[in-house]
């Protein structure tokens, strides 16, 4: 779970995470986000 | 009788509160309670729920939890005998609804606020408006033009500033200290939102050098929800723009209230003292793990940015910010079809 930011100024999406966060979570994170990220030209 | 361990276990498996196929990456919003602190709040409420809370058992004890967490809370932003400065509030959206509707202002003010800040302080500063008041919203591009604007704020007369020490929206440290010392200079009163800032960074709250400034327990702290604290260096000067029993020490049926000398004349009412005892549990586990809470937020927060670097996103703060907070969105000139996918 990420926050989607989006109001009038911005359209981003905002990741926290703590100390108790381990390298293999960010690894995870980075996999599902590369998935889910739709660019088209 | 104590409800808290001084020495947690602080390992990971002992302070993982997710369940194991939940991937959570939205601390700002709200951290998970520590195990350990869930538990302590629990075995309060459970035992206060056995003697009746306004018993002579029950009510001193209710006085003496929140003392003490009063107390503990002023130690750990590094004021060790400034218990009299802090009010413990719901929120820090309650705190900065308190301290910014009693701002002491002369009439027609103009107060500073940044365009970093949560809705939690940018609304109570616009309702501000409805008394006659004006505001001043800064954007945050870079330090030195920040800080160039919120001195021609006070050079424009502003009476007041409040601004966040990490940003929500970009996880940026601001440069609070400047900017308070502008306010200082100019006469002003300031007041910094520590929301996103206490339990990742750690606070010398007299070294801000501000008039008041708000925390909260439930997200960086990972302590339980509705627990929150309001630091006041000089309580005596603000008049609460609202008040209860637990704010006066006498009043009378001809209008007559004496309020609180130290910072409790912000408090109001009945709060669940459970949830106090589980955050000073969660003070404690913080204590016990001390820098290596730093040192493991800045390695994910470059292995993060190293691991999304090949992604068409840009960056919103700074890579080297000393937070656990990112922000990016899809890159300027990525074509017009680039969004955020679900």
């Amino acid at each position: 779970m990420i926050k989607h930011v989006a109001d009038e100024s911005a359209d981003a999406i905002r990741i926290s995470f703590w100390a108790l966060h381990r390298d293999s979570d960010v690894d995870a994170l980075a996999t599902v986000l590369s998935k889910h990220l739709a660019v088209t030209a | 009788m104590t409800f808290v361990d001084p020495r947690p276990d602080v390992s990971v498996e002992a302070l993982q509160a997710l369940n194991d196929d939940f991937l959570y990456f939205n601390v700002a919003g709200s951290g998970p309670t520590f195990p350990v602190a869930q538990r302590a709040a629990e075995a309060y409420r459970t035992w206060m729920n056995g003697v009746g809370m306004f018993s002579h058992v029950g009510y001193d004890s209710y006085n003496a939890e929140l003392s003490e967490t009063r107390a503990d809370l002023a130690r750990f932003i590094g004021d060790a005998d400034g218990a009299s400065r802090i009010a413990l509030t719901q929120s820090a959206t309650d705190g900065l609804n308190t301290l910014v509707a009693s701002l002491p202002l002369g009439p027609g003010a103009l107060i500073v606020t940044t365009a970093e800040e949560h809705p939690a302080a940018l609304l109570p500063v616009y309702r501000r408006q409805d008394r006659g008041d004006r505001v001043r919203v800064v954007a945050l591009r870079d330090d030195e033009r920040f800080l160039s604007e919120v001195a021609q704020a006070f050079r424009d007369g502003a009476q007041a500033i409040v601004l966040s020490l990490v940003s929500c929206r970009t996880g940026r440290r601001l440069p609070v200290e400047a900017a308070v010392g502008l306010a200082r200079a100019a006469g002003a009163v300031s007041i910094v939102d520590c929301a996103q800032a206490l339990g990742q960074l750690p606070i010398e709250v007299r070294a801000l050098g501000a008039d008041a400034a708000v925390f909260l327990g439930h997200k960086w702290l990972h302590g339980p929800l509705a627990t929150g604290a309001t630091w006041v260096a000089d309580p005596g000067r603000w008049t609460p723009s609202r008040v209860g029993w637990r704010s006066r020490t006498d009043h009378d049926l001809a209008g007559h209230m004496t309020l609180n000398d130290d910072a409790t004349r912000f408090e109001i009412g009945t709060v669940d003292v459970a949830a106090f005892v589980g955050l000073r549990q969660a003070l404690a586990v913080h204590r016990v793990l001390g820098a290596r809470v730093g040192e493991r937020v800045r390695a994910l927060r470059a292995g993060l940015l190293q691991a999304v670097g090949d992604l068409p996103l840009d960056r919103l703060g700074r890579a080297d910010d000393p937070t656990g907070i990112v922000v990016v969105q899809p890159r300027s000139g990525g074509g017009p079809g680039t969004r955020i996918g679900s």
